[in-house]
This record gives C-alpha cells, structure tokens and sequence, in this order.
C-alpha cells in the first residue's frame, strides 16, 4: 500500500482508507508505516453495508461478518468508475489503471537473453577449468536454485550483520533473487538501512562429503521492492515455488527482489569461480 | 448488495486518523479512490 500512495498520486487519484478499526488504531497503523493515506473509521460498518462490502466471512470453520476488500475508484462528479469486490492488495493499482483506461507501463526487464562472464578463481585444477563454460556454471545454479527452497540472508545496519533464513526463488535468466517478508522483521528493517544483501545457497546435506562435493553459492546485490509493473510476473515466478499465496497477500507481507551483481560459486574444497553479468 | 459502474458513490461522513470529518461531497472535483479493508495490520 505504501507505494500505491504514491502511484495514485501520480494518476491524480486521492486515496481514501476505510476500514471498522477505532480511530486511534488508525492513527497508530498511519504512523507505523507513514503511508500517506486518509484513513476513515467506519466502526459502526454503516458506509460499508452501503457500499455491500459488509459480508458474512469464513475462518478456520467459523462464520464472522467482516469486510470484504473491495475498491471503488470515483468520478470527479461522485460518480463509480469502477467496482471491484474482493481485491488482493496487489491488484489494486492494475485496477485502477485499467479503469482508466490507462495501460501499464511497459516492464523494465522483458524476457531477454541476459550474458554472464566468468572469472576462474582458482586455477589449480585447470582441467576441470578448462572444460567449465558459462552455460555448465548457469546450469548448476538453476539447478541449484530450483532443489533449494530456503537459504540464508544476510543483511546488515549500523555495522552490525545479521543473517536469517528466507524462501526464495529466481528468475530464470538468473538476475534476480526474490523473497518475502513481513515489514516487521529485522531483516526488513535492516534492508531499509542498507539495500546491499547477500544471499547464501548451498546444497549441504550435513553429511563429511560435503566439504568435498558440496556447492554454495553467494549472491551478492541490491536488495528492493519489485516495480508494479514487474510485480505479476514475479509472484507467479514465486509461487510456482512456493506454495505461500495467503502470506504473500498478507496486507504487511513485502516480496523483494535482490538484483544479482554477482555469484560466487564455490564447489568442493577449493573449486571458486564468478558470474557477473555481462556489460 | 452489489454497486456497478456509472452509478452515484453512496454519500458518507467519516471521520479520519486525525479527528477530521470527511464527507464524499468534499472529495468531489478530483478522482478518488475508496479501498474498504479489514482490520488494520491484520492478513485478513
């Protein structure tokens, strides 16, 4: 929601909040995420039984009366341009936009070939060396990343690291790095103080062969919330992995992307080698 | 009860975060958008 703040400022649209929480918990949640939003206290849930988004709802068995998340983008006149019941967070800009009659724009990063360079780092077995191409290395890390479903961040603030595990997933051509997290966390936290991240990826079984056979591979790069444009393609990239949809809709769930700057991909003992993309 | 398109906005008075009355007569003359959610800083 904080970046739609922004986004409908932009379409001219002014963004109004309603929910039946007490004012006071509104202003709390305002001041917690600064989103910039006019927030209406609607406890008696009287404006959304006119607008029918007063519901009877299910959870886990039980039935409840609650909202139903629902957008309604209004002319200069008072007028209804558009009506959506039971949005998604995320959908709620692509709605607008398309009420509008406006297209979105075009994404940053279409499906093009992306060039990686590698740079032998030890060349001790130069045999093995030899034969390592950029298409074998680009291989062993899609290969890597699609059997592993959790890793390591690492982030950072103030001098102090920090590391903990995350879900994550890639895009094919191997750019970038995704994953979500609540605003809440440290780790989100940290990111706001320093975008650059590290991820760590390995295949150890926590068996002694793994220091002869095992493979890790660190992602180093920018860590920041995915364009809405993009946003689509990444989720549906995200949760082909993972199977976290009600966690990724969480009204307080962020999926971030890491722009990969390099790998380092360390095999066996001593076997290192690094893909950076290619000017 | 469903409302569509081209239809009036239901008229209403809330007030905001900050104790200001906000009607939808105030918000006329620019596009706004009304985004009903359940209880903040829940997944709901």
């Amino acid at each position: 929601m904080r970046d739609a703040a922004s986004e409908l400022a932009e379409l001219g649209i002014t963004p109004i909040g309603i929910s039946p929480d007490k004012r006071e918990k509104q202003k709390k949640f305002d001041d917690k995420y600064e989103l910039g939003f006019r927030f209406l206290s609607d406890e008696a849930h009287a404006v959304a039984e006119a607008y029918g988004v007063w519901a009877e709802k299910t959870l886990a068995g039980k039935t409840y009366m609650g909202i139903v998340r629902s957008a309604f983008l209004v002319n200069e006149k008072g007028a209804l341009i558009d009506v959506k019941y039971n949005i998604s967070p995320d959908q709620t800009i692509p709605f607008v936009r398309k009420a509008l009659g406006e297209s979105e724009p075009p994404a940053k990063s279409a499906p093009q070939k992306v060039e990686w360079r590698l740079d032998l780092k030890s060349a001790d077995d130069e045999e093995k060396a030899s034969t390592r191409t950029v298409n074998q290395a680009t291989d062993e890390l899609n290969d890597l990343f699609k059997r592993q479903r959790y890793c390591v961040l690492a982030t950072e603030r103030d001098g102090a690291p920090y590391g903990n595990l995350v879900a994550f997933a890639s895009t094919p051509d191997l750019t970038e790095l995704m994953f979500v997290t609540s605003r809440d966390t440290r780790k989100y936290g940290n990111i706001q103080a320093n975008r650059q991240v590290a991820l760590v990826i390995d295949n150890r079984s926590n068996e002694a062969s793994d220091l002869l056979t095992g493979l890790a591979v660190t992602a180093l790069g920018i860590a920041e919330q995915i364009p809405e444009s993009k946003r689509e393609h990444m989720r549906s990239l995200y949760l082909a992995k993972h199977d976290l949809k009600p966690f990724l809709d969480a009204e307080d769930t962020v999926l971030i992307q890491m722009l990969v700057q390099k790998y380092i991909v360390v095999s066996g003992l001593d076997s290192v080698i690094e893909l950076t993309p290619a000017e | 009860m469903s409302l569509i398109p081209g239809k009036k906005a239901p008229a209403f008075g809330l007030r905001d975060q900050n104790g200001e009355m906000v009607k939808l007569s105030m918000l006329k003359g620019k596009k706004a958008l009304l985004y009903f959610f359940p209880k903040a800083d829940t997944s709901g």
